[in-house]
């Protein structure tokens, strides 16, 4: 009996922990609340779901809308471009519509049914009409959100002035074929992938909040070829990993190759783009971006040097620059 | 508090009737040597080795194979990522060379990732169904391993770049995973050498990356 004298204390201790559990998928505890969860987000409804949105400026001025990256990234980052630097911000002379794509940052989750790239296109159509009613706007997208935006050019060539296109990712499936190799670092003895591995005895990602929780595991490390600040590195509120997962899929066949093709109608679009890339970029940076302008009938390269593939996040007076530089250049056409 | 209580009584529960790992292991070999000492080595779910010992021990007229086990993520050696295991194994039903074995193991694992340092406490229980011989066994497995309470503390980093708000604390039910496969061993002498093999998904039965298991593993039996 004197050695079960343990047991009521660790019974008891065990008792008051139990008070305290908390449940992984319950709002907040891992992840931050998405807009259906939290009703003090800036949000707006549209085409049955609720997205995560903030707008600057004047609505009656020409309107940008920021396309984030991922699939499944938000605009957090992108907001630094919304800022005052040098004396400008963009919101003097334009309206700024801020988004969270469907099922990525604090937007409303959804099934993969409603995760397609018809769908998103539908959404930025939507968002589009709403706030840019009868004329066409500006788009800056960064990542894939210059891959979305050159998607969505393809199929609206006259509802879009103008764009902005940092680091757009592959525009077609055969480029994010050649190019797959070096996107991540799948060295089965590296950190990273062991983390992400071994994660799984602890949370699997069975609700929306643990896979977005697990989706940040490779935040820093999974993609060392893009080079991108460490130390102060790029933030997110919340990754979408159902959303990344499923818009790409959608892309691919059922082998799991790239198949899309973003760019067969660009011909039809005359209005020059901006690309612009990060110097220390090596997947999506430079040279990749000169392959890729040249699909666009008139497109131009500004490349920023001592950056990685955040060079928004980075070098953003450097980047606001080039970028009010390009809309001055077009304001004859975008008023 | 209903479910909070049944959860911690079911880990009680589980700790004083462990039954593991033996799906790694010959049932057919138990009168060979009492004791084993084994090393595995495999993609378990990240690159892990363990080593463990295990005793065969007769209850009421049946041999149970008790076993204790650590282990280690094997890339870089990293300390952080560690699980320790006790588990008991046994055949529940034998026609010929044919068992049915069942093992359960209690589990606690720990590691410190770029988001978290966690800890928990779960359980494995698997079944296999094969052809159990002195000299070599192969059989099909399917089991379910459960983290069932885990602390976590999240990281300055994931704070500070990310959710200042994330919660530090225990979480009940956060993980688990079925596993299915197939095992195979033979015997060289005292030593057994065996492979085990198979595919993961997640409670809801989603892929999960990675998607698959593989162990080696090299037992002495004395």
């Amino acid at each position: 009996m004197k050695r079960l004298r343990w047991l009521p204390l660790a019974l008891g201790g065990l008792g008051v922990t139990a008070c305290e559990t908390m449940m992984p998928g319950d709002p907040g505890n891992l992840v931050p609340p998405t807009v259906a969860e939290d009703s003090r987000l800036p949000a707006i409804e549209m085409n049955g779901s609720r997205f995560h949105a903030q707008f600057f400026g004047n609505p009656a001025n020409p309107v940008i809308v920021f396309l984030h990256g991922g699939p499944g990234g938000d605009y957090r980052s992108m907001l630094r471009l919304s800022e005052r630097f040098n004396g400008y911000s963009l919101a003097d002379e334009y309206f700024l519509v801020y988004w969270d794509q469907r099922g990525s940052g604090l937007s409303m989750r959804h099934g993969k049914e409603l995760l397609t790239l018809a769908v998103y296109s539908n959404d930025l159509d939507s968002l589009v009409n709403r706030y840019s009613p009868g004329r066409p706007v500006i788009l800056i997208g960064e990542s894939w959100g210059g891959m979305f935006a050159t998607s969505y050019i393809n199929d609206h060539p006259g509802r879009v002035a103008g764009a902005v296109l940092i680091e757009p990712g592959p525009l077609d499936g055969a480029t994010a074929e050649r190019i797959k190799p070096d996107m991540f670092d799948l060295d089965l003895t590296s950190e990273w992938l062991n983390d992400y591995a071994w994660n799984s005895g602890f949370f699997t990602a069975d609700d929306y909040a643990r896979m977005d929780y697990e989706r940040m595991l490779g935040l820093r490390d999974a993609q060392p070829l893009f080079h991108e600040d460490r130390v102060n590195p790029l933030p997110v509120w919340r990754l979408g990993a159902l959303a990344s997962r499923y818009i790409q899929k959608d892309g691919q066949d059922e082998r799991g190759v790239s198949v899309y093709d973003f760019t067969a109608n660009l011909a039809a679009f005359t209005a020059p783009v901006l690309f612009i890339a990060g110097s220390w970029s090596e997947v999506l940076g430079p040279s990749l971006q000169q392959q890729q302008m040249l699909r666009y009938p008139s497109a131009t390269l500004q490349v920023v040097e001592g950056a990685g593939h955040d060079v928004a996040w980075v070098k953003t007076p450097e980047v606001l620059t080039l970028i009010k530089g390009y809309l001055d250049a077009r304001k004859g056409s975008i008023q | 508090m209903n479910r909070t209580t049944s959860t911690i009584l079911g880990v009680l529960l589980l700790a004083l009737v462990a039954r593991d790992a033996v799906a790694q292991w010959n049932v057919a070999r138990f009168k060979t040597g009492r004791n084993l000492v084994y090393a595995t080595a495999g993609l378990d779910p990240a690159l892990v080795t363990a080593v463990g010992y295990a005793r065969v021990i007769e209850l009421v007229g049946h041999d149970f194979q008790f076993n204790i086990e650590g282990g280690l993520a094997a890339a870089h050696m990293d300390t952080r990522d560690f699980r320790a295991r006790a588990g008991i194994g046994t055949s529940l039903l034998r026609w010929r060379s044919i068992n049915l074995t069942g093992s359960a193991t209690f589990n606690t694992r720990g590691t410190e990732n770029l988001i978290y340092r966690g800890f928990d406490f779960g359980a494995d229980f698997t079944g296999a169904l094969g052809v159990y011989r002195h000299g070599w066994f192969a059989a099909a497995d399917f089991g379910k391993d459960k983290a069932i309470i885990t602390y976590v503390t999240q990281s300055d980093w994931y704070r500070t770049h990310y959710y200042p708000d994330a919660k530090d604390g225990w979480y009940l039910d956060a993980g688990g995973t079925f596993h299915y496969g197939l095992a195979s061993g033979v015997a060289l002498g005292p030593a057994e050498v065996t492979l085990r093999a198979g595919w993961l998904r997640t409670e809801k039965w989603d892929d999960m990356l990675p998607p698959m298991y593989a162990s080696m593993g090299l037992g002495v039996r004395f």
